[in-house]
């Protein structure tokens, strides 16, 4: 940093009188510079570019109070068939993510360095999670509905598949950090590859294994509401009758439903996930009596006794030389290990129920396997050039949509994040009202809300922008709210108030620039998301690549939905990579 | 080392002057419990400082020297007593009244409490936040004027080339003579500094006391300082304060104070002893005794 204080005025002594004191010019306050620049720049290129005028924005505040108006009230009356799909989401979730785990692991097997069998199988199994991870789960319900039928089972491949790039990716991620000692303690003893993999390396990914895939029935719950939509089965496909049929209150009902599906299982699979693992505290003080903390308390007890008891059967084997007669040496079965196994057992028993609840044989499965073996055929090879100008029209649109969003989406969730994070908030109610927002929206996939504004305010990628900006508080706001309850703060926020700062002079001279680092990576997680979001939402009607896709299965144009599903991936794939570089550079 | 900490004790004794009639510092009965009563922080501290003088406060780490200290701010509010600074009850203070009497008073860290992602010159201009209205991002959005002075004070400090380095980039003894200009640019009528050269090495400790305490005595200022270094605290102090378990336990003009005397309030160093029984009678007989020579 030596170039720091080269330029005139940083010398030694005083500058001149009459000089300004500027900072120099160093390349890190150059890229933040430019980055900054960039997104003032590129936001109001886009908002033109989608059709977001002020004008038009203006008129949306009407259009959306028109069509809450025209939604108030729900209207409930059909909610047995409401239930009854939901359960469908459900059980497709179950089976999707099981199958997922199912295929994933044999994969990730594969695509670590430390267990791979050789070059053609990590290669191979990276392909597979490459490809599933960056091609959106919508994606491959339009395709497997148009292969197999309207239906659950084409949802629950499009789950399935999907997970597998994530569920895959992390679990190699999770074999590649094993310690090595146990491997080979295991291979020195002559150990076969499967001996080691089920003694030495499962013990040791297997909770991380568990936590990842409740998270995953998360994310699946969120992508699952709406893959009815396209006739794969459960809620969305209840939506997609009413809102034919304009029936807006019925369109809130159904909203509401899967605004409470998704909070609950939110909430369900973080209470299981910390039972099962005892999840370390974040560095917060803990409420004494949420039902999760209740929960690890009794887990980390329950462990505490179980080792006590383990200690003391080994001293009474070995102080007597021998075993007890009738003394098996088992593990006893205290309350931690009774809890696992009832819920490792109830994880089997839902997911068997899962398959058969969707009533579908293994025959379907293999059947399917064949039809979309059909498909496929039909697929190749891909059609890039046909229409071309839409396709580069449409794929220009999604850029834009991904970069407004993010964009506004960033500057509309630093104020939420500043006030829901605990260690900035000014009091407890600013805090509360923020974290209850962020939680709100969060509760809603940006399918959906893409689903209502585009109701509200008509076709076209205007409703995409105006989804995923709203969306972004939930998914940006929390996540910047996280970073910054994780930032060390309290030294600089003292430092500030000791000088006379009030709040808000304390928050953004001293905490802003502090959060600088955690932002830049968050925004990046965010465009990476939304680009992966804006390249379905013309499937919906909100604009972008996804509408040409949506055109090319109804008109059974195979070779060019094809054509439309590798550019999704490149472009996906593209803008991780370019990311994840400029994560590097940045940070 | 020693006897350089103590050449500089002649200047520190003709800065202070004669007693002012009012003390820009006055504690009462400061009583401060933590944890609904569980751990008392103090128990009854009072005494005052008159305007200029230069108090050092000893004692172990956990004898309340920060809690103390951070009173007098307003960081902390008490359990009962009363804290007045510069005229007023800090302890009643509140919004704006409590930001505009800080303003007054500085406070330097043991750990610096720079934002380390900031420059050392932004880190400066910040100590005139309190002065300034509304909220400000970046060196350039403070007016010209301010951030030539700034710019003075950094210099002042001997950091004036390091003006546009990160504060996290610098080393400990400079983020500390960073964080001494900050609070020289608040133009501070008291300056609290809690264990400023804690986190510092021995060499360091010395060049950043050096300008705390020339500074200050420049300009004229009443200093609060807690100090674990009695050869330091003894070179510069007007008077000393001894402090233990919340408890005054030594209050005396620095000169003819003996380094043996001083050591005293640390007394207690020797494990085993319960501490509760330690603090209570045998160790308070021998510091009346210190008080009285």
């Amino acid at each position: 940093m030596a170039t720091a204080t080269e330029p005139a005025g940083a010398g030694a002594g005083l500058p001149d009188p009459g000089d300004p004191i500027r900072p120099p010019w160093t390349r890190q306050r150059a890229q933040l510079w430019t980055l900054g620049l960039l997104l003032l720049v590129l936001i109001p290129i886009g908002m033109w570019q989608t059709g977001m005028s002020p004008a038009r924005l203006i008129q949306s505040v009407g259009d959306l109070a028109n069509l809450v108006e025209r939604m108030w009230p729900p209207r409930f009356d059909e909610w047995r068939r409401y239930v009854d799909e939901l359960l469908v989401t459900v059980w497709m979730v179950i089976a999707g993510t099981a199958l997922a785990i199912v295929f994933s692991v044999p994969l990730a097997v594969l695509a670590a360095r430390n267990t791979t069998t050789g070059r053609i199988g990590y290669a191979v199994s990276r392909g597979i999670i490459v490809f599933t991870r960056s091609v959106p789960a919508i994606v491959f319900a339009l395709v497997f509905v148009r292969a197999i039928g309207i239906g659950p089972v084409a949802g629950v491949l499009a789950i399935g598949i999907n997970s597998i790039g994530m569920v895959g990716k992390f679990y190699s991620d999770a074999i590649e950090e094993v310690d090595p000692g146990p491997v080979e303690a295991m291979k020195a003893t002559g150990a076969g590859r499967l001996q080691v993999l089920v003694s030495a390396v499962l013990p040791q990914v297997l909770s991380g294994w568990i936590a990842l895939g409740l998270y995953r029935v998360d994310i699946n719950v969120r992508s699952a509401v709406i893959l009815g939509y396209v006739g794969a089965g459960g809620i969305g496909l209840e939506l997609q009758r009413v809102q034919g049929q304009l029936a807006y209150s019925r369109v809130f009902a159904i909203v509401a439903i899967i605004f409470v599906l998704i909070v609950l299982v939110e909430q369900i699979s973080n209470v299981v996930r910390r039972a099962l693992l005892g999840a370390e505290d974040q560095g917060r003080k803990a409420n004494p009596y949420r039902l999760t903390n209740r929960i690890r308390r009794q887990s980390e007890e329950d462990r505490a006794a179980a080792e006590a008891t383990r200690q003391e059967r080994y001293r009474r084997a070995t102080a007597a030389g021998q075993l007890e007669r009738g003394d098996t040496l088992r593990e006893p079965w205290g309350a931690l290990r009774l809890r696992k196994w009832i819920f490792a057992g109830a994880g089997i028993v839902l997911t068997i129920i899962s398959f058969g609840a969707l009533d579908i044989s293994l025959r379907r499965y293999l059947d399917s396997v064949g039809d979309v073996g059909a498909l496929l055929a039909l697929m190749v090879p891909p059609d890039f050039t046909t229409n071309i100008a839409r396709t580069v029209t449409e794929l220009s649109e999604t850029f834009w949509i991904a970069i407004t969003a993010t964009g506004l989406g960033i500057l509309l969730s630093i104020p939420f994040a500043l006030l829901g994070a605990r260690n900035v908030a000014p009091n407890r109610w600013a805090y509360r009202f923020s974290r209850f927002s962020m939680l709100a929206v969060r509760g809603i996939p940006e399918l959906i809300l893409a689903v209502l504004f585009v109701v509200a305010v008509g076709l076209g990628p205007f409703a995409g922008v105006l989804a995923l900006t709203i969306g972004a508080i939930g998914l940006t706001g929390k996540l910047m709210a996280d970073a910054l309850e994780s930032l060390p703060l309290s030294k600089v926020q003292e430092g500030l108030t000791s000088t006379g700062a009030s709040w808000l002079q304390r928050t953004l001279t001293g905490v802003l620039p502090q959060a600088v680092p955690s932002m830049v990576g968050v925004g990046l997680y965010t465009f990476d998301v939304y680009i992966r979001a804006a390249t379905i939402l013309g499937i919906v009607g909100a604009g972008g690549i996804g509408n040409l896709l949506d055109s090319t299965i109804g008109q059974r144009q195979f070779d060019r939905m094809a054509g439309v599903i590798i550019l999704i991936f490149v472009i996906v794939y593209g803008v991780e990579r370019f990311s994840g570089w400029l994560r590097q550079k940045l940070i | 080392m020693t006897t350089e900490a103590l050449q500089p004790s002649p200047g520190s004794g003709t800065a202070s002057g004669g007693a002012d009639p009012a003390p820009v510092v006055r504690v009462r009965d400061l009583v401060r419990e933590f944890d609904d009563g569980r751990v008392k922080a103090l128990r009854g501290v009072t005494f005052d400082v008159p305007s200029g003088e230069l108090l050092v406060l000893i004692g172990l780490s956990g004898s309340g020297k920060s809690t103390l200290l951070r009173h007098i701010n307003g960081l902390v509010t008490p359990t009962s007593g009363e804290v007045e600074v510069l005229g007023q009850r800090v302890d009643q203070l509140k919004g704006g009244d409590l930001r505009a009497l800080r303003r007054r008073v500085g406070f330097i860290f043991q750990q610096f409490h720079l934002v380390g992602r900031a420059t050392a010159l932004e880190n400066v201009l910040t100590g005139a936040l309190g002065r300034l209205r509304g909220p400000r991002y970046g060196v350039l959005t403070y007016p010209n004027r301010m951030r030539r002075e700034a710019f003075e004070q950094l210099d002042r400090v001997g950091l004036a080339d390091q003006a546009f380095q990160r504060a996290d980039t610098l080393s400990g003894g400079q983020q500390q003579r960073v964080a001494i200009a900050r609070t020289l640019f608040q133009q501070p009528e008291v300056v609290l500094a809690d264990e400023p050269v804690a986190s510092l090495d021995p060499e360091s400790s010395h060049a950043v006391m050096e300008v705390l305490f020339s500074v200050c005595q420049e300009d004229g200022l009443t200093v609060l300082c807690s100090l674990h270094q009695v050869d330091l605290a003894l070179g510069w102090a007007d008077r000393m304060i001894g402090l233990r378990a919340g408890e005054i336990v030594l209050d005396q003009r620095a000169k003819g104070l003996s380094d043996a005397d001083a050591r005293n309030v640390y007394r207690r160093v020797d494990p085993g002893t319960a501490p509760a029984e330690d603090d209570a009678e045998p160790t308070h007989a021998p510091q009346t005794s210190a008080e009285a020579g």
